[in-house]
Parts: structure tokens; C-alpha cells; sequence
């Protein structure tokens, strides 16, 4: 169990990065492809906090770039700012309802989407207004809405239960 | 302005400026060898991407089985009148060749040459089992009349026993009522040749016993039994012949050498019996 906790993280994270490039990552709804980094990466955010998060997100990044042909380091961005803003939960710390935790999940998904688009648009690689950022922002939003208690589940899985005494106390 | 800097927050700025500068040198991508780094990584990931791919696959099919299924309905409903369309305009195709090539060859009858005839359509077989009869589109208006011998492309194909100023009904050589005076070639010898119904060869009456007659003899319209027909048109082929010891003429079956079942555009003769041409 140990040895999960110490390769947990990384684990989580090739974990995600292996479904979503394997079949899993094929499926569509409505012809938009499921983010399962992005949702691993905001739960992680939301279970270990705006470092971890930010962290998670960055190096999940590079590992997801490195399969795209778009200019390496969007996806760290993104998901850097992904995972810091889902580990702004710790504010209100670990006993934050379920639902409030699954709320975040999908909410940093869709900002996740929105900024992805935006940075495209600002590199000239893509442009909203001619795309489907609507659908892809709502219907990856509305997956990892769905998803996020597998997600949170994974997380507890490899890290533990949350401490019960909120950070902001802590400190 | 503590509050500003905390970790957290420090940590995000370092990393964004990381990244940005990671897509800067991306940009710069001749000088720094980040397809190289993009190779490693993805050698580390494919191996278990592959094994996870056959894992995910039956239930990546099942998904999209259950997803696609209306539209895949609709595709499939969609093909199918395709299908049907296309199936349609080919038959169409064959049967406008059909119709042409028969039109064609009755233009050009190489048996009524000396005779004046009109071409007409089959508008309708005689849905009846009582007699064997069609239809054509052409009447007394057109000038046919009853006795007018009809003819296919291959020849004889009946008699109009009927007229009407736009239609003409043809008895067909294979109903039970229709009789033909036949000649057999070289022995010059003459017989009936008597219709049977539905699918049943014709008889050939009155042969006398011995007649050389081969299967697959063409035998033609002799001009006798009272001149139902004019002499010399190609009526029934032979498909059948014997001669059992004691009867009084020979056992001859034939068929006609038209197709009924095929038969679109037809000759209509201008010969009456009695009247000639």
C-alpha cells in the first residue's frame, strides 16, 4: 500500500494518459472525444490541493503533448490551470461535500476547454468561432461532471483518506 | 502582498512560464529536439496503450453500436432506397434494351415482307384460365381487324379475335381453341397445330406416320385450314416426336418461338382471311 501511495501520483496520471489514448479515448459523444487527463488531473486538484494540482496538471501536460502535434506545452498550461483552480476547494478543506467536490470537477473542465480553445486561437492554430468549442466545452464538462466520482474515487484509492481538519486551519 | 506570493500561486506563475516558454521553443523546434523527447515518451506509453486498446475494444464497439444505432438506421434505410432506385433504373435500362431491340426486329421482318403491317404495344395478358389471350393498343381506328395475323420478332404469335376502336385482343397460338394449318419443311407435308393451354406444348394433328420430322424443326403457316393465316410464317418449333406402333399419325409436340412472357411490341398484319392482303 505504501508503495502505491509513492507511485501513486504518477501512476494516476499514466493511467489516465494510457485510457484516453487507448480505445477508451475513441469513444465520442456526439462526435467530442472524452478528457480523462483533464478529469484525473482536476480530481487530483480537488483531493491534494492547488500545488499538487498545478503540478499534476503541468507534468500530465507534457506527457499528453507529446502525442499531439500541436505546439508542445499547451496541454501543460492548461492543465497546470486546470488543477490549481480545482485545488482552490482546499479553501473551504476537506469537508467540502461530495457534491461540491464533483462540482468543481466539472467546472474546471470547462474552464480546462475554454482555455484550450483560447490559447489556440491565440497561437493562430484554432478558431472558436469556426470550430465546436461550444459542444466540446459542455459535453467534456458534462463527461467529467459525470465521471468525477470515479475520478475523486481514484484519488482516495491512491492517497488516503482526506485529513478532516481544514487547511486554512492549519495554517 | 504575502498573501500574493504564497506558494501555491508562486508555483502556478513558475509553471505557466514554463509552459510558455516550452510553446516559444516549440516554435523554435530546428534548433531544440523536442520530437525527439515527444518519441521517448510515447515509447514509454504505446506498449500498454496497445494492450489497452484490445481490452477497451469490445466494449468501444458495444458503445458505439448503441450510440450509432439510429443513425446507423437511418444510413441503412438510406442505402436501401438507394439500392431499390438503382436496382429500378437498371431493370428500366434492360427493359427499354429489350423493348428496342424487339421493336427493332419487327421493323424488319424478314417473313412478312410483302405484308403491310402495324406495330403495337401488349397492354395486358388476359388475367383469365378460360383463354389466352392480350391485349394491344392498337384498334379498328389504327386499322386492324379481326383474323389480322400478330406476329412477334420470332414469328406467329396469334390471331385478333377481338377489335375495339383503340384495342385489339390476340389469341394466343397455345390456347385450347386455337388452331394453325402447318407445313413440315422438305417433306412439304401439312398437319394442325393445336393449342394445349398454359404451358403445354401444341400438338401437331394429321401428320402421316412417317413423315421425316426432326426436333427443333421450325415448322410455318401452311395457308390451309380455310387461310386463318397467310402462307410461309415461322409459327412453332418441334420438341418432340415419335411414333407409337398403330396410330394413324405421328406424335408430334411443339412450342411456339415466341416468349409470351417477354413478348412487349408485337406486328399486327394487314392479311384477313379470305381477303388476303
Amino acid at each position: 500500500m505504501r508503495l502505491i501511495r509513492a507511485l501513486g501520483l504518477p501512476l494516476l496520471i499514466f493511467t489516465a494518459v494510457v485510457v484516453q489514448r487507448s480505445g477508451a479515448g475513441d469513444l465520442t459523444l456526439l462526435g467530442v472525444h472524452p478528457d480523462f487527463v483533464m478529469l484525473m488531473v482536476a480530481a487530483v486538484g480537488v483531493y491534494r490541493g492547488r500545488e499538487v494540482g498545478a503540478l499534476t496538471g503541468f507534468f500530465a501536460g507534457l506527457v499528453v503533448d507529446s502525442f499531439l502535434t500541436t505546439p508542445f506545452g499547451i496541454s501543460a498550461l492548461v492543465l497546470c490551470v486546470v488543477g490549481y483552480l480545482a485545488g482552490e476547494i482546499e479553501r473551504v478543506g476537506p469537508t467540502a461535500p461530495l457534491a461540491l467536490k464533483i462540482l468543481i470537477v466539472g467546472a474546471t473542465s470547462v474552464v480546462g476547454e475554454v482555455l484550450s480553445s483560447l490559447v489556440l486561437f491565440l497561437l493562430g492554430i484554432g478558431n472558436p468561432l469556426h470550430t465546436r468549442t461550444v459542444d466540446e466545452v459542455i459535453i467534456v464538462g458534462g463527461i467529467n461532471l459525470v465521471l468525477a466520482v470515479i475520478g475523486l474515487g481514484l484519488c482516495r484509492l491512491v492517497f488516503g483518506p482526506q485529513e478532516r481538519t481544514p487547511m486554512l486551519e492549519r495554517r | 502582498m504575502s498573501r500574493l506570493l504564497e506558494r501555491p500561486r508562486v508555483t502556478l506563475a513558475v509553471l505557466i512560464l514554463l509552459s510558455v516558454s516550452l510553446i516559444t521553443i516549440n516554435f523554435n523546434a530546428t534548433r531544440f529536439h523536442i520530437g525527439s523527447l515527444k518519441g521517448v515518451v510515447a515509447d514509454v506509453v504505446n506498449p500498454t496503450r496497445s494492450a489497452l486498446d484490445d481490452a477497451f475494444r469490445p466494449l468501444a464497439n458495444s458503445y458505439h453500436g448503441i450510440v450509432s444505432f439510429p443513425s446507423d438506421q437511418r444510413e441503412i434505410a438510406r442505402l436501401r432506397s438507394k439500392i431499390g432506385a438503382l436496382e429500378r433504373s437498371h431493370y428500366e435500362d434492360i427493359g427499354a434494351v429489350n423493348a428496342l431491340n424487339q421493336l427493332s426486329r419487327l421493323t424488319n421482318l424478314p417473313f412478312a415482307t410483302t405484308l403491310g403491317s402495324i406495330p403495337a404495344e401488349v397492354v395486358q395478358m388476359t388475367p383469365s384460365n378460360l383463354q389466352l389471350t392480350f391485349v394491344i393498343d392498337r384498334g379498328s381506328a389504327q386499322g386492324v381487324k379481326v383474323g389480322n395475323p400478330v406476329v412477334g420478332d420470332a414469328g406467329l404469335v396469334g390471331r385478333v379475335v377481338q377489335v375495339t376502336s383503340s384495342t385489339a385482343t390476340v389469341l394466343m397460338l397455345t390456347d385450347p381453341t386455337s388452331t394453325v394449318g402447318v407445313r413440315i419443311p422438305k417433306s412439304g407435308q401439312v398437319g394442325a397445330a393445336v393449342g394445349q393451354g398454359t404451358g403445354a406444348p401444341l400438338m401437331i394433328n394429321l401428320v402421316v406416320p412417317g413423315t421425316p420430322v426432326r426436333r427443333g424443326a421450325v415448322l410455318v403457316t401452311s395457308g390451309l385450314q380455310g387461310e386463318l393465316f397467310p402462307p410461309g410464317l415461322p409459327a412453332v418449333r418441334v420438341t418432340q416426336v415419335s411414333n407409337p406402333s398403330g396410330d394413324l399419325q405421328e406424335s408430334i409436340r411443339a412450342v411456339p418461338l415466341v416468349n409470351y412472357d417477354d413478348l412487349q411490341y408485337v406486328a399486327v398484319l394487314k392479311w384477313v382471311p379470305g381477303g388476303g392482303a
